[in-house]
């Protein structure tokens, strides 16, 4: 067996702001997106395995996040906001090529909002553990952006992140502990991130999508209900698939990288043609 | 076997004091946790760290916050089938369809484990508030006290 790609980081300007990523291997670009709070350590895992895969992952920080400046030194509160960055990214980063596309939670969303409006710029797109609206599932939490307008926010985040994770990851203190190291964006940054979950409906926006779409959601996820991925595939119509993994959680690409690698493999290589016709 | 009975109080005391993780946060709190299990009441005492006295009724003084629920709420904690956050958490996360989110109150709707009370002291002690509803409920279903 050959030795794992190595993971190199990454400078590169997005309209004047300074971003970071993560890039890994050659081949067709794979833009990855984080979850609430947290930044591209959640893929360090999938992206060597994406790279024996034939791909080039890229796992950028969303601005505001780890060592991405925020744009204009503010947290971006919808998720508009991150999935035009990531389109721009992707543009910027990729040069021209089509990228397939994965993101989880409200990476999951950014990704329903580009199946929504940047569709033909993709390869295919793969939002796990988002929703195409997450307005249902959580209050709107403006009120408690600020350190001193509430003392729980950032613990609740953080382990809002813990414990959402699969029950057999969820035994393992080791794991448990990494993934609350990478949700240490968590207070205005993750705050904004769930300002933009919890406002955020694409879902009369689903009808005209030129590229396949693979709805990723693990079994043990409370946060992101069955029916609800189900309605949003429904809604995409024929260009949907979506795979319920049993024994996970919120995490997929930290918990199963392997089994996720796979899958996107097999989902991309599958509709390769749909997605050049 | 009731919560307020003192077996079950002083098997809940030892859970808690066998957590290491809760002395840590608690560490700075002097406070009382009022808990409600269905129509039951436990109030806790907590002062640096430590468990330090329970009373089956609210002292005159009152309590610095409240976290109430149902039995099964503190069944499904206590088995492991939910966890804390998710308990905690307002939300329509286990309804099938929009029209019965949208009643239910959308992202509104009132969470199974209620924290109620001075908010920014329970703020800061929410780890420590998980780290005793977990030993609580563990030793609700331990002890078996009925629903």
């Amino acid at each position: 067996m050959s030795a794992a790609a190595e993971i190199v980081g990454r400078y590169v300007e997005v309209d004047g702001n300074r971003t970071f990523y993560d890039e890994c291997g050659e081949g067709t670009p794979v833009v990855c997106v984080h979850t609430a709070g947290a930044d591209s350590r959640e893929y360090q895992y999938l992206l060597p395995l994406l790279a024996e895969r034939g791909y080039r992952g890229l796992a950028l920080d969303l601005p505001g996040h780890s060592r991405s400046y925020p744009v204009d030194w503010e947290p971006h509160r919808t998720i508009n906001q991150h999935a035009e960055y990531v389109h721009r990214f992707a543009q910027i980063v990729c040069g021209g090529e089509k990228p397939v596309m994965i993101g989880c939670s409200i990476g999951g969303c950014t990704a329903f909002d580009l199946v929504a409006n940047h569709s033909e710029d993709f390869l295919a797109i793969v939002p796990m553990e988002g929703l195409a609206a997450g307005t249902p599932i959580l209050p709107f939490p403006g009120e408690l952006e600020r350190p001193a307008w509430s003392t729980a926010w950032k613990p609740f985040l953080e382990f809002a992140a813990v414990e959402s994770l699969g029950k057999p990851t969820l035994a393992d203190d080791a794991k448990v502990k990494e993934l609350w190291w990478q949700h240490q964006n968590a207070q205005q940054a993750g705050n904004g991130d769930i300002q933009g979950w919890a406002t955020h409906d694409v879902t009369d926006k689903l009808g005209d999508v030129r590229c396949p779409v693979l709805i990723v959601k693990g079994a043990d996820d409370f946060w992101v209900p069955e029916s609800l991925i189900r309605y949003a595939a429904e809604l995409i119509g024929e260009r949907a698939e979506v795979a319920v993994l049993p024994d996970i959680g919120h995490y997929p690409m930290f918990e199963d990288p392997e089994g996720l690698a796979e899958l996107v493999d097999s989902f991309v290589k599958a509709n390769a043609e749909v997605a050049h016709a | 076997m009731q919560i307020q009975d003192q077996e079950f109080r002083d098997r809940f005391l030892e859970a808690l004091a066998a957590d290491p993780e809760f002395e840590a946060e608690a560490r700075w709190f002097d406070g009382s946790i009022l808990l409600g299990y269905g129509d039951q009441i436990l109030w806790v005492k907590v002062y640096r760290g430590k468990a330090i006295d329970t009373l089956e009724f609210v002292p005159v003084f009152g309590y610095t916050f409240k976290l109430s629920g149902s039995e099964h709420a503190w069944e499904m904690l206590g088995s492991g089938e939910r966890t804390f956050t998710d308990l905690v958490s307002s939300g329509s996360r286990y309804l099938e369809t929009m029209e019965e989110i949208e009643a239910a109150g959308g992202g509104y709707r009132p969470p199974e484990l209620a924290i109620e009370g001075n908010g920014v002291e329970a703020g800061r002690m929410h780890i420590a508030t998980m780290h005793l509803a977990r030993a609580f409920a563990r030793t609700v279903v331990a002890s078996g006290v009925p629903a």
